[in-house]
C-alpha cells in the first residue's frame, strides 16, 4: 500500500484541530511525600481518592498554575481528576458522583450489631480484657428481655443490610439465647425484608454437633481465633490443659464439615510474641487451607499501652511485622496459593475503588454507633467493641445507655455518641485535613481516647496514624512499581 | 451475506402502492386479512386470490402486482416485514422474524462524523424513515426478543425518536431494545426522564467512548466538546437508572489508550452495565480510511488484555465483538461474542478446517477478503 493511502481522507480534520485547552483549574487536592523523608516524589490525591504520583517539580508547576497542557503529566493529572479544564467540565459531576458513592455508608447508617450474649469464657487470654471464667449465669449472661429489646433497636436502622454478630466471652456458652435471637430476628425480618446475616465469634471449643447443625440450618457464619502455630497460639491463648490450639483445629475441622468449608473464618491477634513469627503464622493459615488472613495490629486496650512513645514504637515494630507478612503472603500467591491479607484488601478497596468497605475503624465520621453498635451482656449499649472493653476496666466513656431503660432516640442522640463523632471528623482535624491519605483513612476515637485521652488525638503521636500512613505508602508504592505484586494486590479489591 | 435491498426489480408494477408489508406464504389467507400482506410465491405455487403485492421467486409474468425477486431473497419467510418503493421499484427488508439481529435505521443524520463510520451520515430530510417504521412495527411478531435501533444519531429526532420507542413498547412488549447513540443529547435531563417514564424497561443505550483523553475522542468523532457531553449524558442516563453499554471500536487511533480508558471507566463510570471492544468494519468511512485505521488485532492484544482485566476485576461485564478468535489470545476467548449481524457475516474458506469456527464471530463480509491472509485456523 502506498503512503498516500495511509493518510486520513481529506474530508476529515487532523487531530491538531482538536487542541487541549490552554488553562486549567485545580480540584481540591492534598499531597504528601511518596516515601517518608523523601522529597523527590509526591502522592497527590483528590477528595474522592483518585491519586497520582508525580515528581516534585511537576507538583510545584501544578499548584502554581504553570503546568503546561502539552506535558504528559497534564494528561495524567486531568485523567485522575486533580485538575479540570474546558474540555472536561464533566469532571465536576464525576467527582461529585464518586464522593456521593464513597460516603453512602454514612446515610446507610448502622449495619453491624454486636450481641454480647455472655461474658463467660473457658479461656483466660491475657490480651482479652472482658471475659470471666465463672458459672454465674445470672451475672454474666444477656437475658431474653434484653435481646428482644436489642432486636427492636436493631430493626430501627435504615440500613438495607443487618449483620448480627454474636460475641462474648464465649457466645456458644449461652447458645439458647443465640437460638432465641436468630429465630426472633428472622421473624421480624419477614416484615422488614433486610439482607440479614449472622456470624458468631467463637473459639469453637464448646460447639456441639447440635449447635453446628443449628448454625448450618440457619446459615450462621463462624469466626474463630487462630493466632499461629501451636506454641504461639497456646501461649497467647492459655487454657487449662494447654490445648487451645488442638481444640481450635479440631473445632475448625468439625465446623467446616457441618456448615461448609468457606463459612468458617479465622482471625489472629498480634502479641509481642507474634512479632518475629509472621511467616509461621501465615504458614499455619496456609496449612489449614485458609485463603484469607487478617494481620491485626496490637491492641492498645490492655496493659500494652503505657506511654505515647511506646505507642509509636510498637507501631513501627508492627509495620515491620506487617510488611514482612505481606511480602510472604504475596509470595504464597505467586506460588499458586491464592490468599488475601484482609487489612490490605480493605485499604486497597478504599484506594482503588469507590465502594465503601463498611470497616468500622476506617470511616469519617467514625463508625462508632453509626456503622456498628454493641449490646452488652448487661443491657448496656456501647458505641464500639473497644468501648465496652474499656468499660470493663472502669472507663464508661463510650456507654450510650441501657437497652431496657433508654429509647433508640436517646441512645443514638446521646452526647456520649455525638461528641466523639463530632470531635473526631477527619475533614476538620489538624494534620488529617491536609493529608493525602484522608480519603482512604478513618477516625478512631476509641483508639485516641485510650492512648491520648482525647477523641481526636494528636496525630504526630498517634500509633494509629503512624501505622496507617506507612501502610498506605507501602501499598501505593507497590501499586506504582507494577508487576506481579501490583497485579495480585489489585485482585484483592 | 444476505441481501436486504434490491431495486429495479422486474415484474408487473402497475397498481402496487409504496408501503410496508408483512410477508406471508399462506395462499388461503382470508381476503379480508390481506391488506398490508405480501404473498411470497415459490415452487410453482399460484395465488388463489389477490394480494396487494406478490413476491415471486419464480417466473411471474401472469400475476398482477408482482415483483420477481432474485434467488438470493429465497431466505424470506412468513412474518418478515419489508417495504416497497414504487419510484425505484425497490424492496428493502426491514425485519426478519427468525433473526436475532433486527436493526431499525431511524435517521441518517448525525452530529458526529466518525473517521471509521460504517454508515456515513447524510444531511437529508429522511423523516419518511420513521413514518415507515411506525407502520412496520405493528406488523412485527409480538414475540420478537430483541430489536436494535441505529442511525445516524437517533436522539436527534427528539419527540419522533420517543414515538418509535413508545411504539416498540406497545407493539413488541417482550423485546429488549438496544439503541446506538453517541449520548450527547442526554445532557438534556428531560430526554432521560421521558425515556425512563415512557419506554421499555428493557432498553440499553450503546454509547461510544474512544479514549480517556477528550481531544483524542473528539478527533475520532470529528466534533468539538463531544467527549464532555457524552460523559454528562451517560451520567444523566444512569441518574434515571437507564442501562448503558460503552462501545469502543478498535483502530489505529483508539487501541493504544485502551488500558487508560478501562481504568477511567472502572473508576468513574463503574455504573455502566457493560463494555464492548469491537473490531473495525470496512464500510463507509471505515473503508475510505482503511489503511489509516486498520491494525491487525494481534498487534494490540496486549492492550486489550490489560483493559479486559481491569474491567473484569471491577466486575464490569466486558465483551469482545467482531474479533475473530484466531486473532486474540486464547485466555480472552471467553469474552468473545458472536456479534456480527447474520446478514453481513462471512467466513473465508480458510476457516473451514477451524475447530473454533462454531464459536467464532467470523468476519464482516466487507473485511473477509482482506483478512484471508491473516486467518490462522485453530486445529
Amino acid at each position: 500500500m502506498d503512503a498516500q493511502a495511509q493518510q486520513l481522507s481529506r474530508r476529515f480534520s487532523a487531530e491538531a484541530g482538536y487542541p487541549r485547552p490552554g488553562s486549567y483549574r485545580l480540584l481540591p487536592l492534598n499531597f504528601m511525600a511518596a516515601a517518608a523523608g523523601d522529597t523527590r516524589r509526591y502522592i497527590v490525591s483528590n477528595i474522592c481518592g483518585d491519586y497520582a504520583v508525580v515528581r516534585r517539580d511537576t507538583l510545584e508547576a501544578l499548584v502554581s498554575g504553570n503546568l503546561s497542557s502539552a506535558s504528559p503529566e497534564y494528561e495524567l493529572l486531568r485523567r485522575k481528576h486533580l485538575i479540570f479544564d474546558d474540555a472536561t467540565r464533566s469532571t465536576l459531576n464525576l467527582v461529585a458522583a464518586k464522593y456521593r458513592t464513597r460516603t453512602r455508608s454514612v446515610a446507610n447508617f448502622t449495619g453491624l450489631f454486636l450481641f454480647v450474649v455472655t461474658l463467660r469464657c473457658n479461656h483466660v487470654c491475657p490480651y482479652c480484657q472482658v471475659s470471666r471464667v465463672s458459672e454465674d449465669r445470672e451475672a454474666f449472661d444477656m437475658t431474653e428481655e434484653m435481646a428482644e429489646k436489642a432486636l427492636d433497636f436493631t430493626f430501627r436502622t435504615p440500613s438495607s443490610g443487618i449483620k448480627i454478630e454474636f460475641q462474648g466471652g464465649e457466645p456458644m456458652l449461652n447458645f439458647p439465647l443465640i437460638q432465641f435471637i436468630v429465630q426472633r430476628a428472622k421473624a421480624k425480618n419477614r416484615a422488614a425484608g433486610k439482607d440479614l446475616q449472622f456470624v458468631a465469634a467463637t473459639n469453637l471449643s464448646v460447639a456441639t454437633d447440635q449447635m453446628l447443625k443449628f448454625c448450618a440450618e440457619e446459615e450462621i457464619l463462624l469466626s474463630t481465633s487462630l493466632d499461629g502455630p501451636a506454641d504461639l497460639h497456646n501461649a497467647n491463648r492459655p487454657k487449662r490443659g494447654n490445648n487451645s490450639y488442638e481444640l481450635t483445629i479440631e473445632g475448625i475441622r468439625k465446623a467446616r464439615k457441618a456448615i461448609g468449608h468457606h463459612r468458617v473464618g479465622a482471625l489472629m491477634t498480634t502479641t509481642e510474641k507474634s512479632l518475629h513469627r509472621v511467616r509461621d503464622i501465615v504458614d499455619t493459615y496456609v496449612a489449614h487451607d485458609f485463603h484469607q488472613i487478617f494481620l491485626r495490629p496490637l491492641s492498645p486496650y490492655g496493659d500494652a499501652i503505657r506511654t505515647k512513645a511506646f505507642d509509636r514504637y510498637t507501631a513501627e515494630r508492627w509495620v515491620e511485622f506487617y510488611k514482612e507478612g505481606l511480602d510472604y503472603i504475596l509470595d504464597r500467591n505467586k506460588r499458586g496459593y491464592p490468599m488475601k491479607e484482609a487489612y490490605a484488601s480493605i485499604l486497597l478497596t478504599r484506594i482503588l475503588t469507590n465502594h465503601g468497605t463498611g470497616f468500622v475503624n476506617l470511616q469519617s465520621p467514625a463508625g462508632i454507633g453509626i456503622a456498628g453498635i454493641v449490646f452488652n451482656y448487661d443491657g448496656d449499649v456501647y458505641a464500639s467493641d473497644e468501648g465496652r472493653m474499656a468499660a470493663e476496666r472502669g472507663d464508661k466513656t463510650f456507654r450510650l445507655g441501657n437497652i431496657l431503660s433508654n429509647s433508640y432516640e436517646e441512645i443514638m442522640l446521646s452526647d456520649s455518641l455525638l461528641e466523639p463523632l463530632a470531635a473526631s471528623l477527619l475533614e476538620s482535624a489538624p494534620m488529617c485535613h491536609e493529608c493525602a491519605f484522608l480519603p482512604y483513612c478513618g477516625a478512631d476515637p476509641d483508639y485516641h481516647h485510650a492512648t491520648q485521652g482525647d477523641f481526636l488525638g494528636h496525630k504526630a503521636f498517634s500509633g494509629f496514624c503512624a501505622k496507617n500512613m506507612e501502610i498506605f505508602r507501602h501499598l501505593i508504592g507497590k501499586l506504582e512499581a507494577g508487576g506481579e505484586d501490583a497485579d495480585i494486590l489489585r485482585s484483592w479489591t | 451475506m444476505i441481501p436486504l435491498f434490491a431495486k429495479k426489480l422486474p415484474g408487473n408494477h402497475e397498481g402496487i402502492a409504496s408501503g410496508v408489508f408483512r410477508v406471508t406464504e399462506n395462499l388461503r389467507l382470508p381476503i379480508a386479512a390481506r391488506s398490508q400482506h405480501a404473498l411470497l410465491l415459490r415452487n410453482g405455487n399460484q395465488p388463489d386470490g389477490e394480494f396487494p403485492l406478490h413476491l415471486c421467486l419464480q417466473d411471474a409474468t401472469t400475476i398482477p402486482r408482482s415483483l420477481r425477486l432474485p434467488d438470493s431473497f429465497s431466505y424470506l419467510s412468513e412474518g418478515d416485514v419489508l417495504r416497497y418503493q414504487s419510484h425505484e421499484q425497490a424492496v428493502r427488508v426491514l425485519y426478519r422474524k427468525t433473526s436475532p439481529h433486527n436493526s431499525l435505521l431511524v435517521t441518517e443524520q448525525c452530529n458526529h462524523y466518525c473517521i471509521m463510520c460504517s454508515q456515513p451520515p447524510r444531511k437529508i430530510d429522511d423523516s419518511y424513515l420513521v413514518d415507515e417504521l411506525l407502520n412496520a412495527i405493528p406488523l412485527m411478531s409480538q414475540d420478537t426478543a430483541s430489536i436494535g435501533i441505529t442511525g445516524g444519531e437517533p436522539t436527534l429526532l427528539g419527540e419522533r425518536f420517543l414515538e418509535v420507542l413508545r411504539s416498540l413498547k406497545y407493539n413488541l412488549p417482550a423485546a429488549s431494545i438496544h439503541v446506538l447513540s453517541n449520548g450527547r443529547n442526554f445532557t438534556k435531563l428531560a430526554l432521560c426522564k421521558a425515556i425512563s417514564d415512557q419506554c421499555h424497561r428493557d432498553i440499553m443505550f450503546g454509547i461510544p467512548i474512544y479514549s480517556a483523553t477528550p481531544e483524542r475522542h473528539n478527533f475520532v468523532v470529528q466534533a468539538t466538546n463531544a467527549w464532555d457531553e457524552t460523559i454528562e449524558g451517560i451520567l444523566n442516563l444512569k441518574r434515571y437508572g437507564i442501562p448503558v453499554e460503552i462501545r469502543v471500536v478498535l483502530h489505529s487511533q483508539t487501541w493504544e489508550g485502551l488500558p487508560e480508558l478501562a481504568e477511567f471507566l472502572r473508576r468513574n463510570l463503574t455504573m455502566v452495565n457493560q463494555v464492548a471492544f469491537m473490531g473495525l468494519e470496512k464500510m463507509g468511512f471505515g473503508s475510505a480510511n482503511w489503511n489509516y485505521l486498520f491494525v491487525n488485532p494481534r498487534e494490540y492484544s496486549v492492550a486489550i488484555d490489560k483493559a479486559v482485566r481491569i474491567l473484569a476485576r471491577a466486575r464490569i461485564p466486558v465483551f469482545l465483538f467482531n474479533l475473530p478468535l484466531c486473532m486474540i489470545p486464547p485466555h480472552l476467548h471467553p469474552f468473545s461474542k458472536q456479534s456480527i449481524s447474520d446478514w453481513k457475516n462471512d467466513y473465508p474458506e480458510e476457516c473451514s478446517s477451524c475447530k473454533a469456527k462454531p464459536h467464532c464471530c467470523g468476519f464482516f463480509s466487507s473485511t473477509a477478503e482482506f483478512y484471508r491472509k491473516h486467518v490462522k485456523p485453530i486445529l
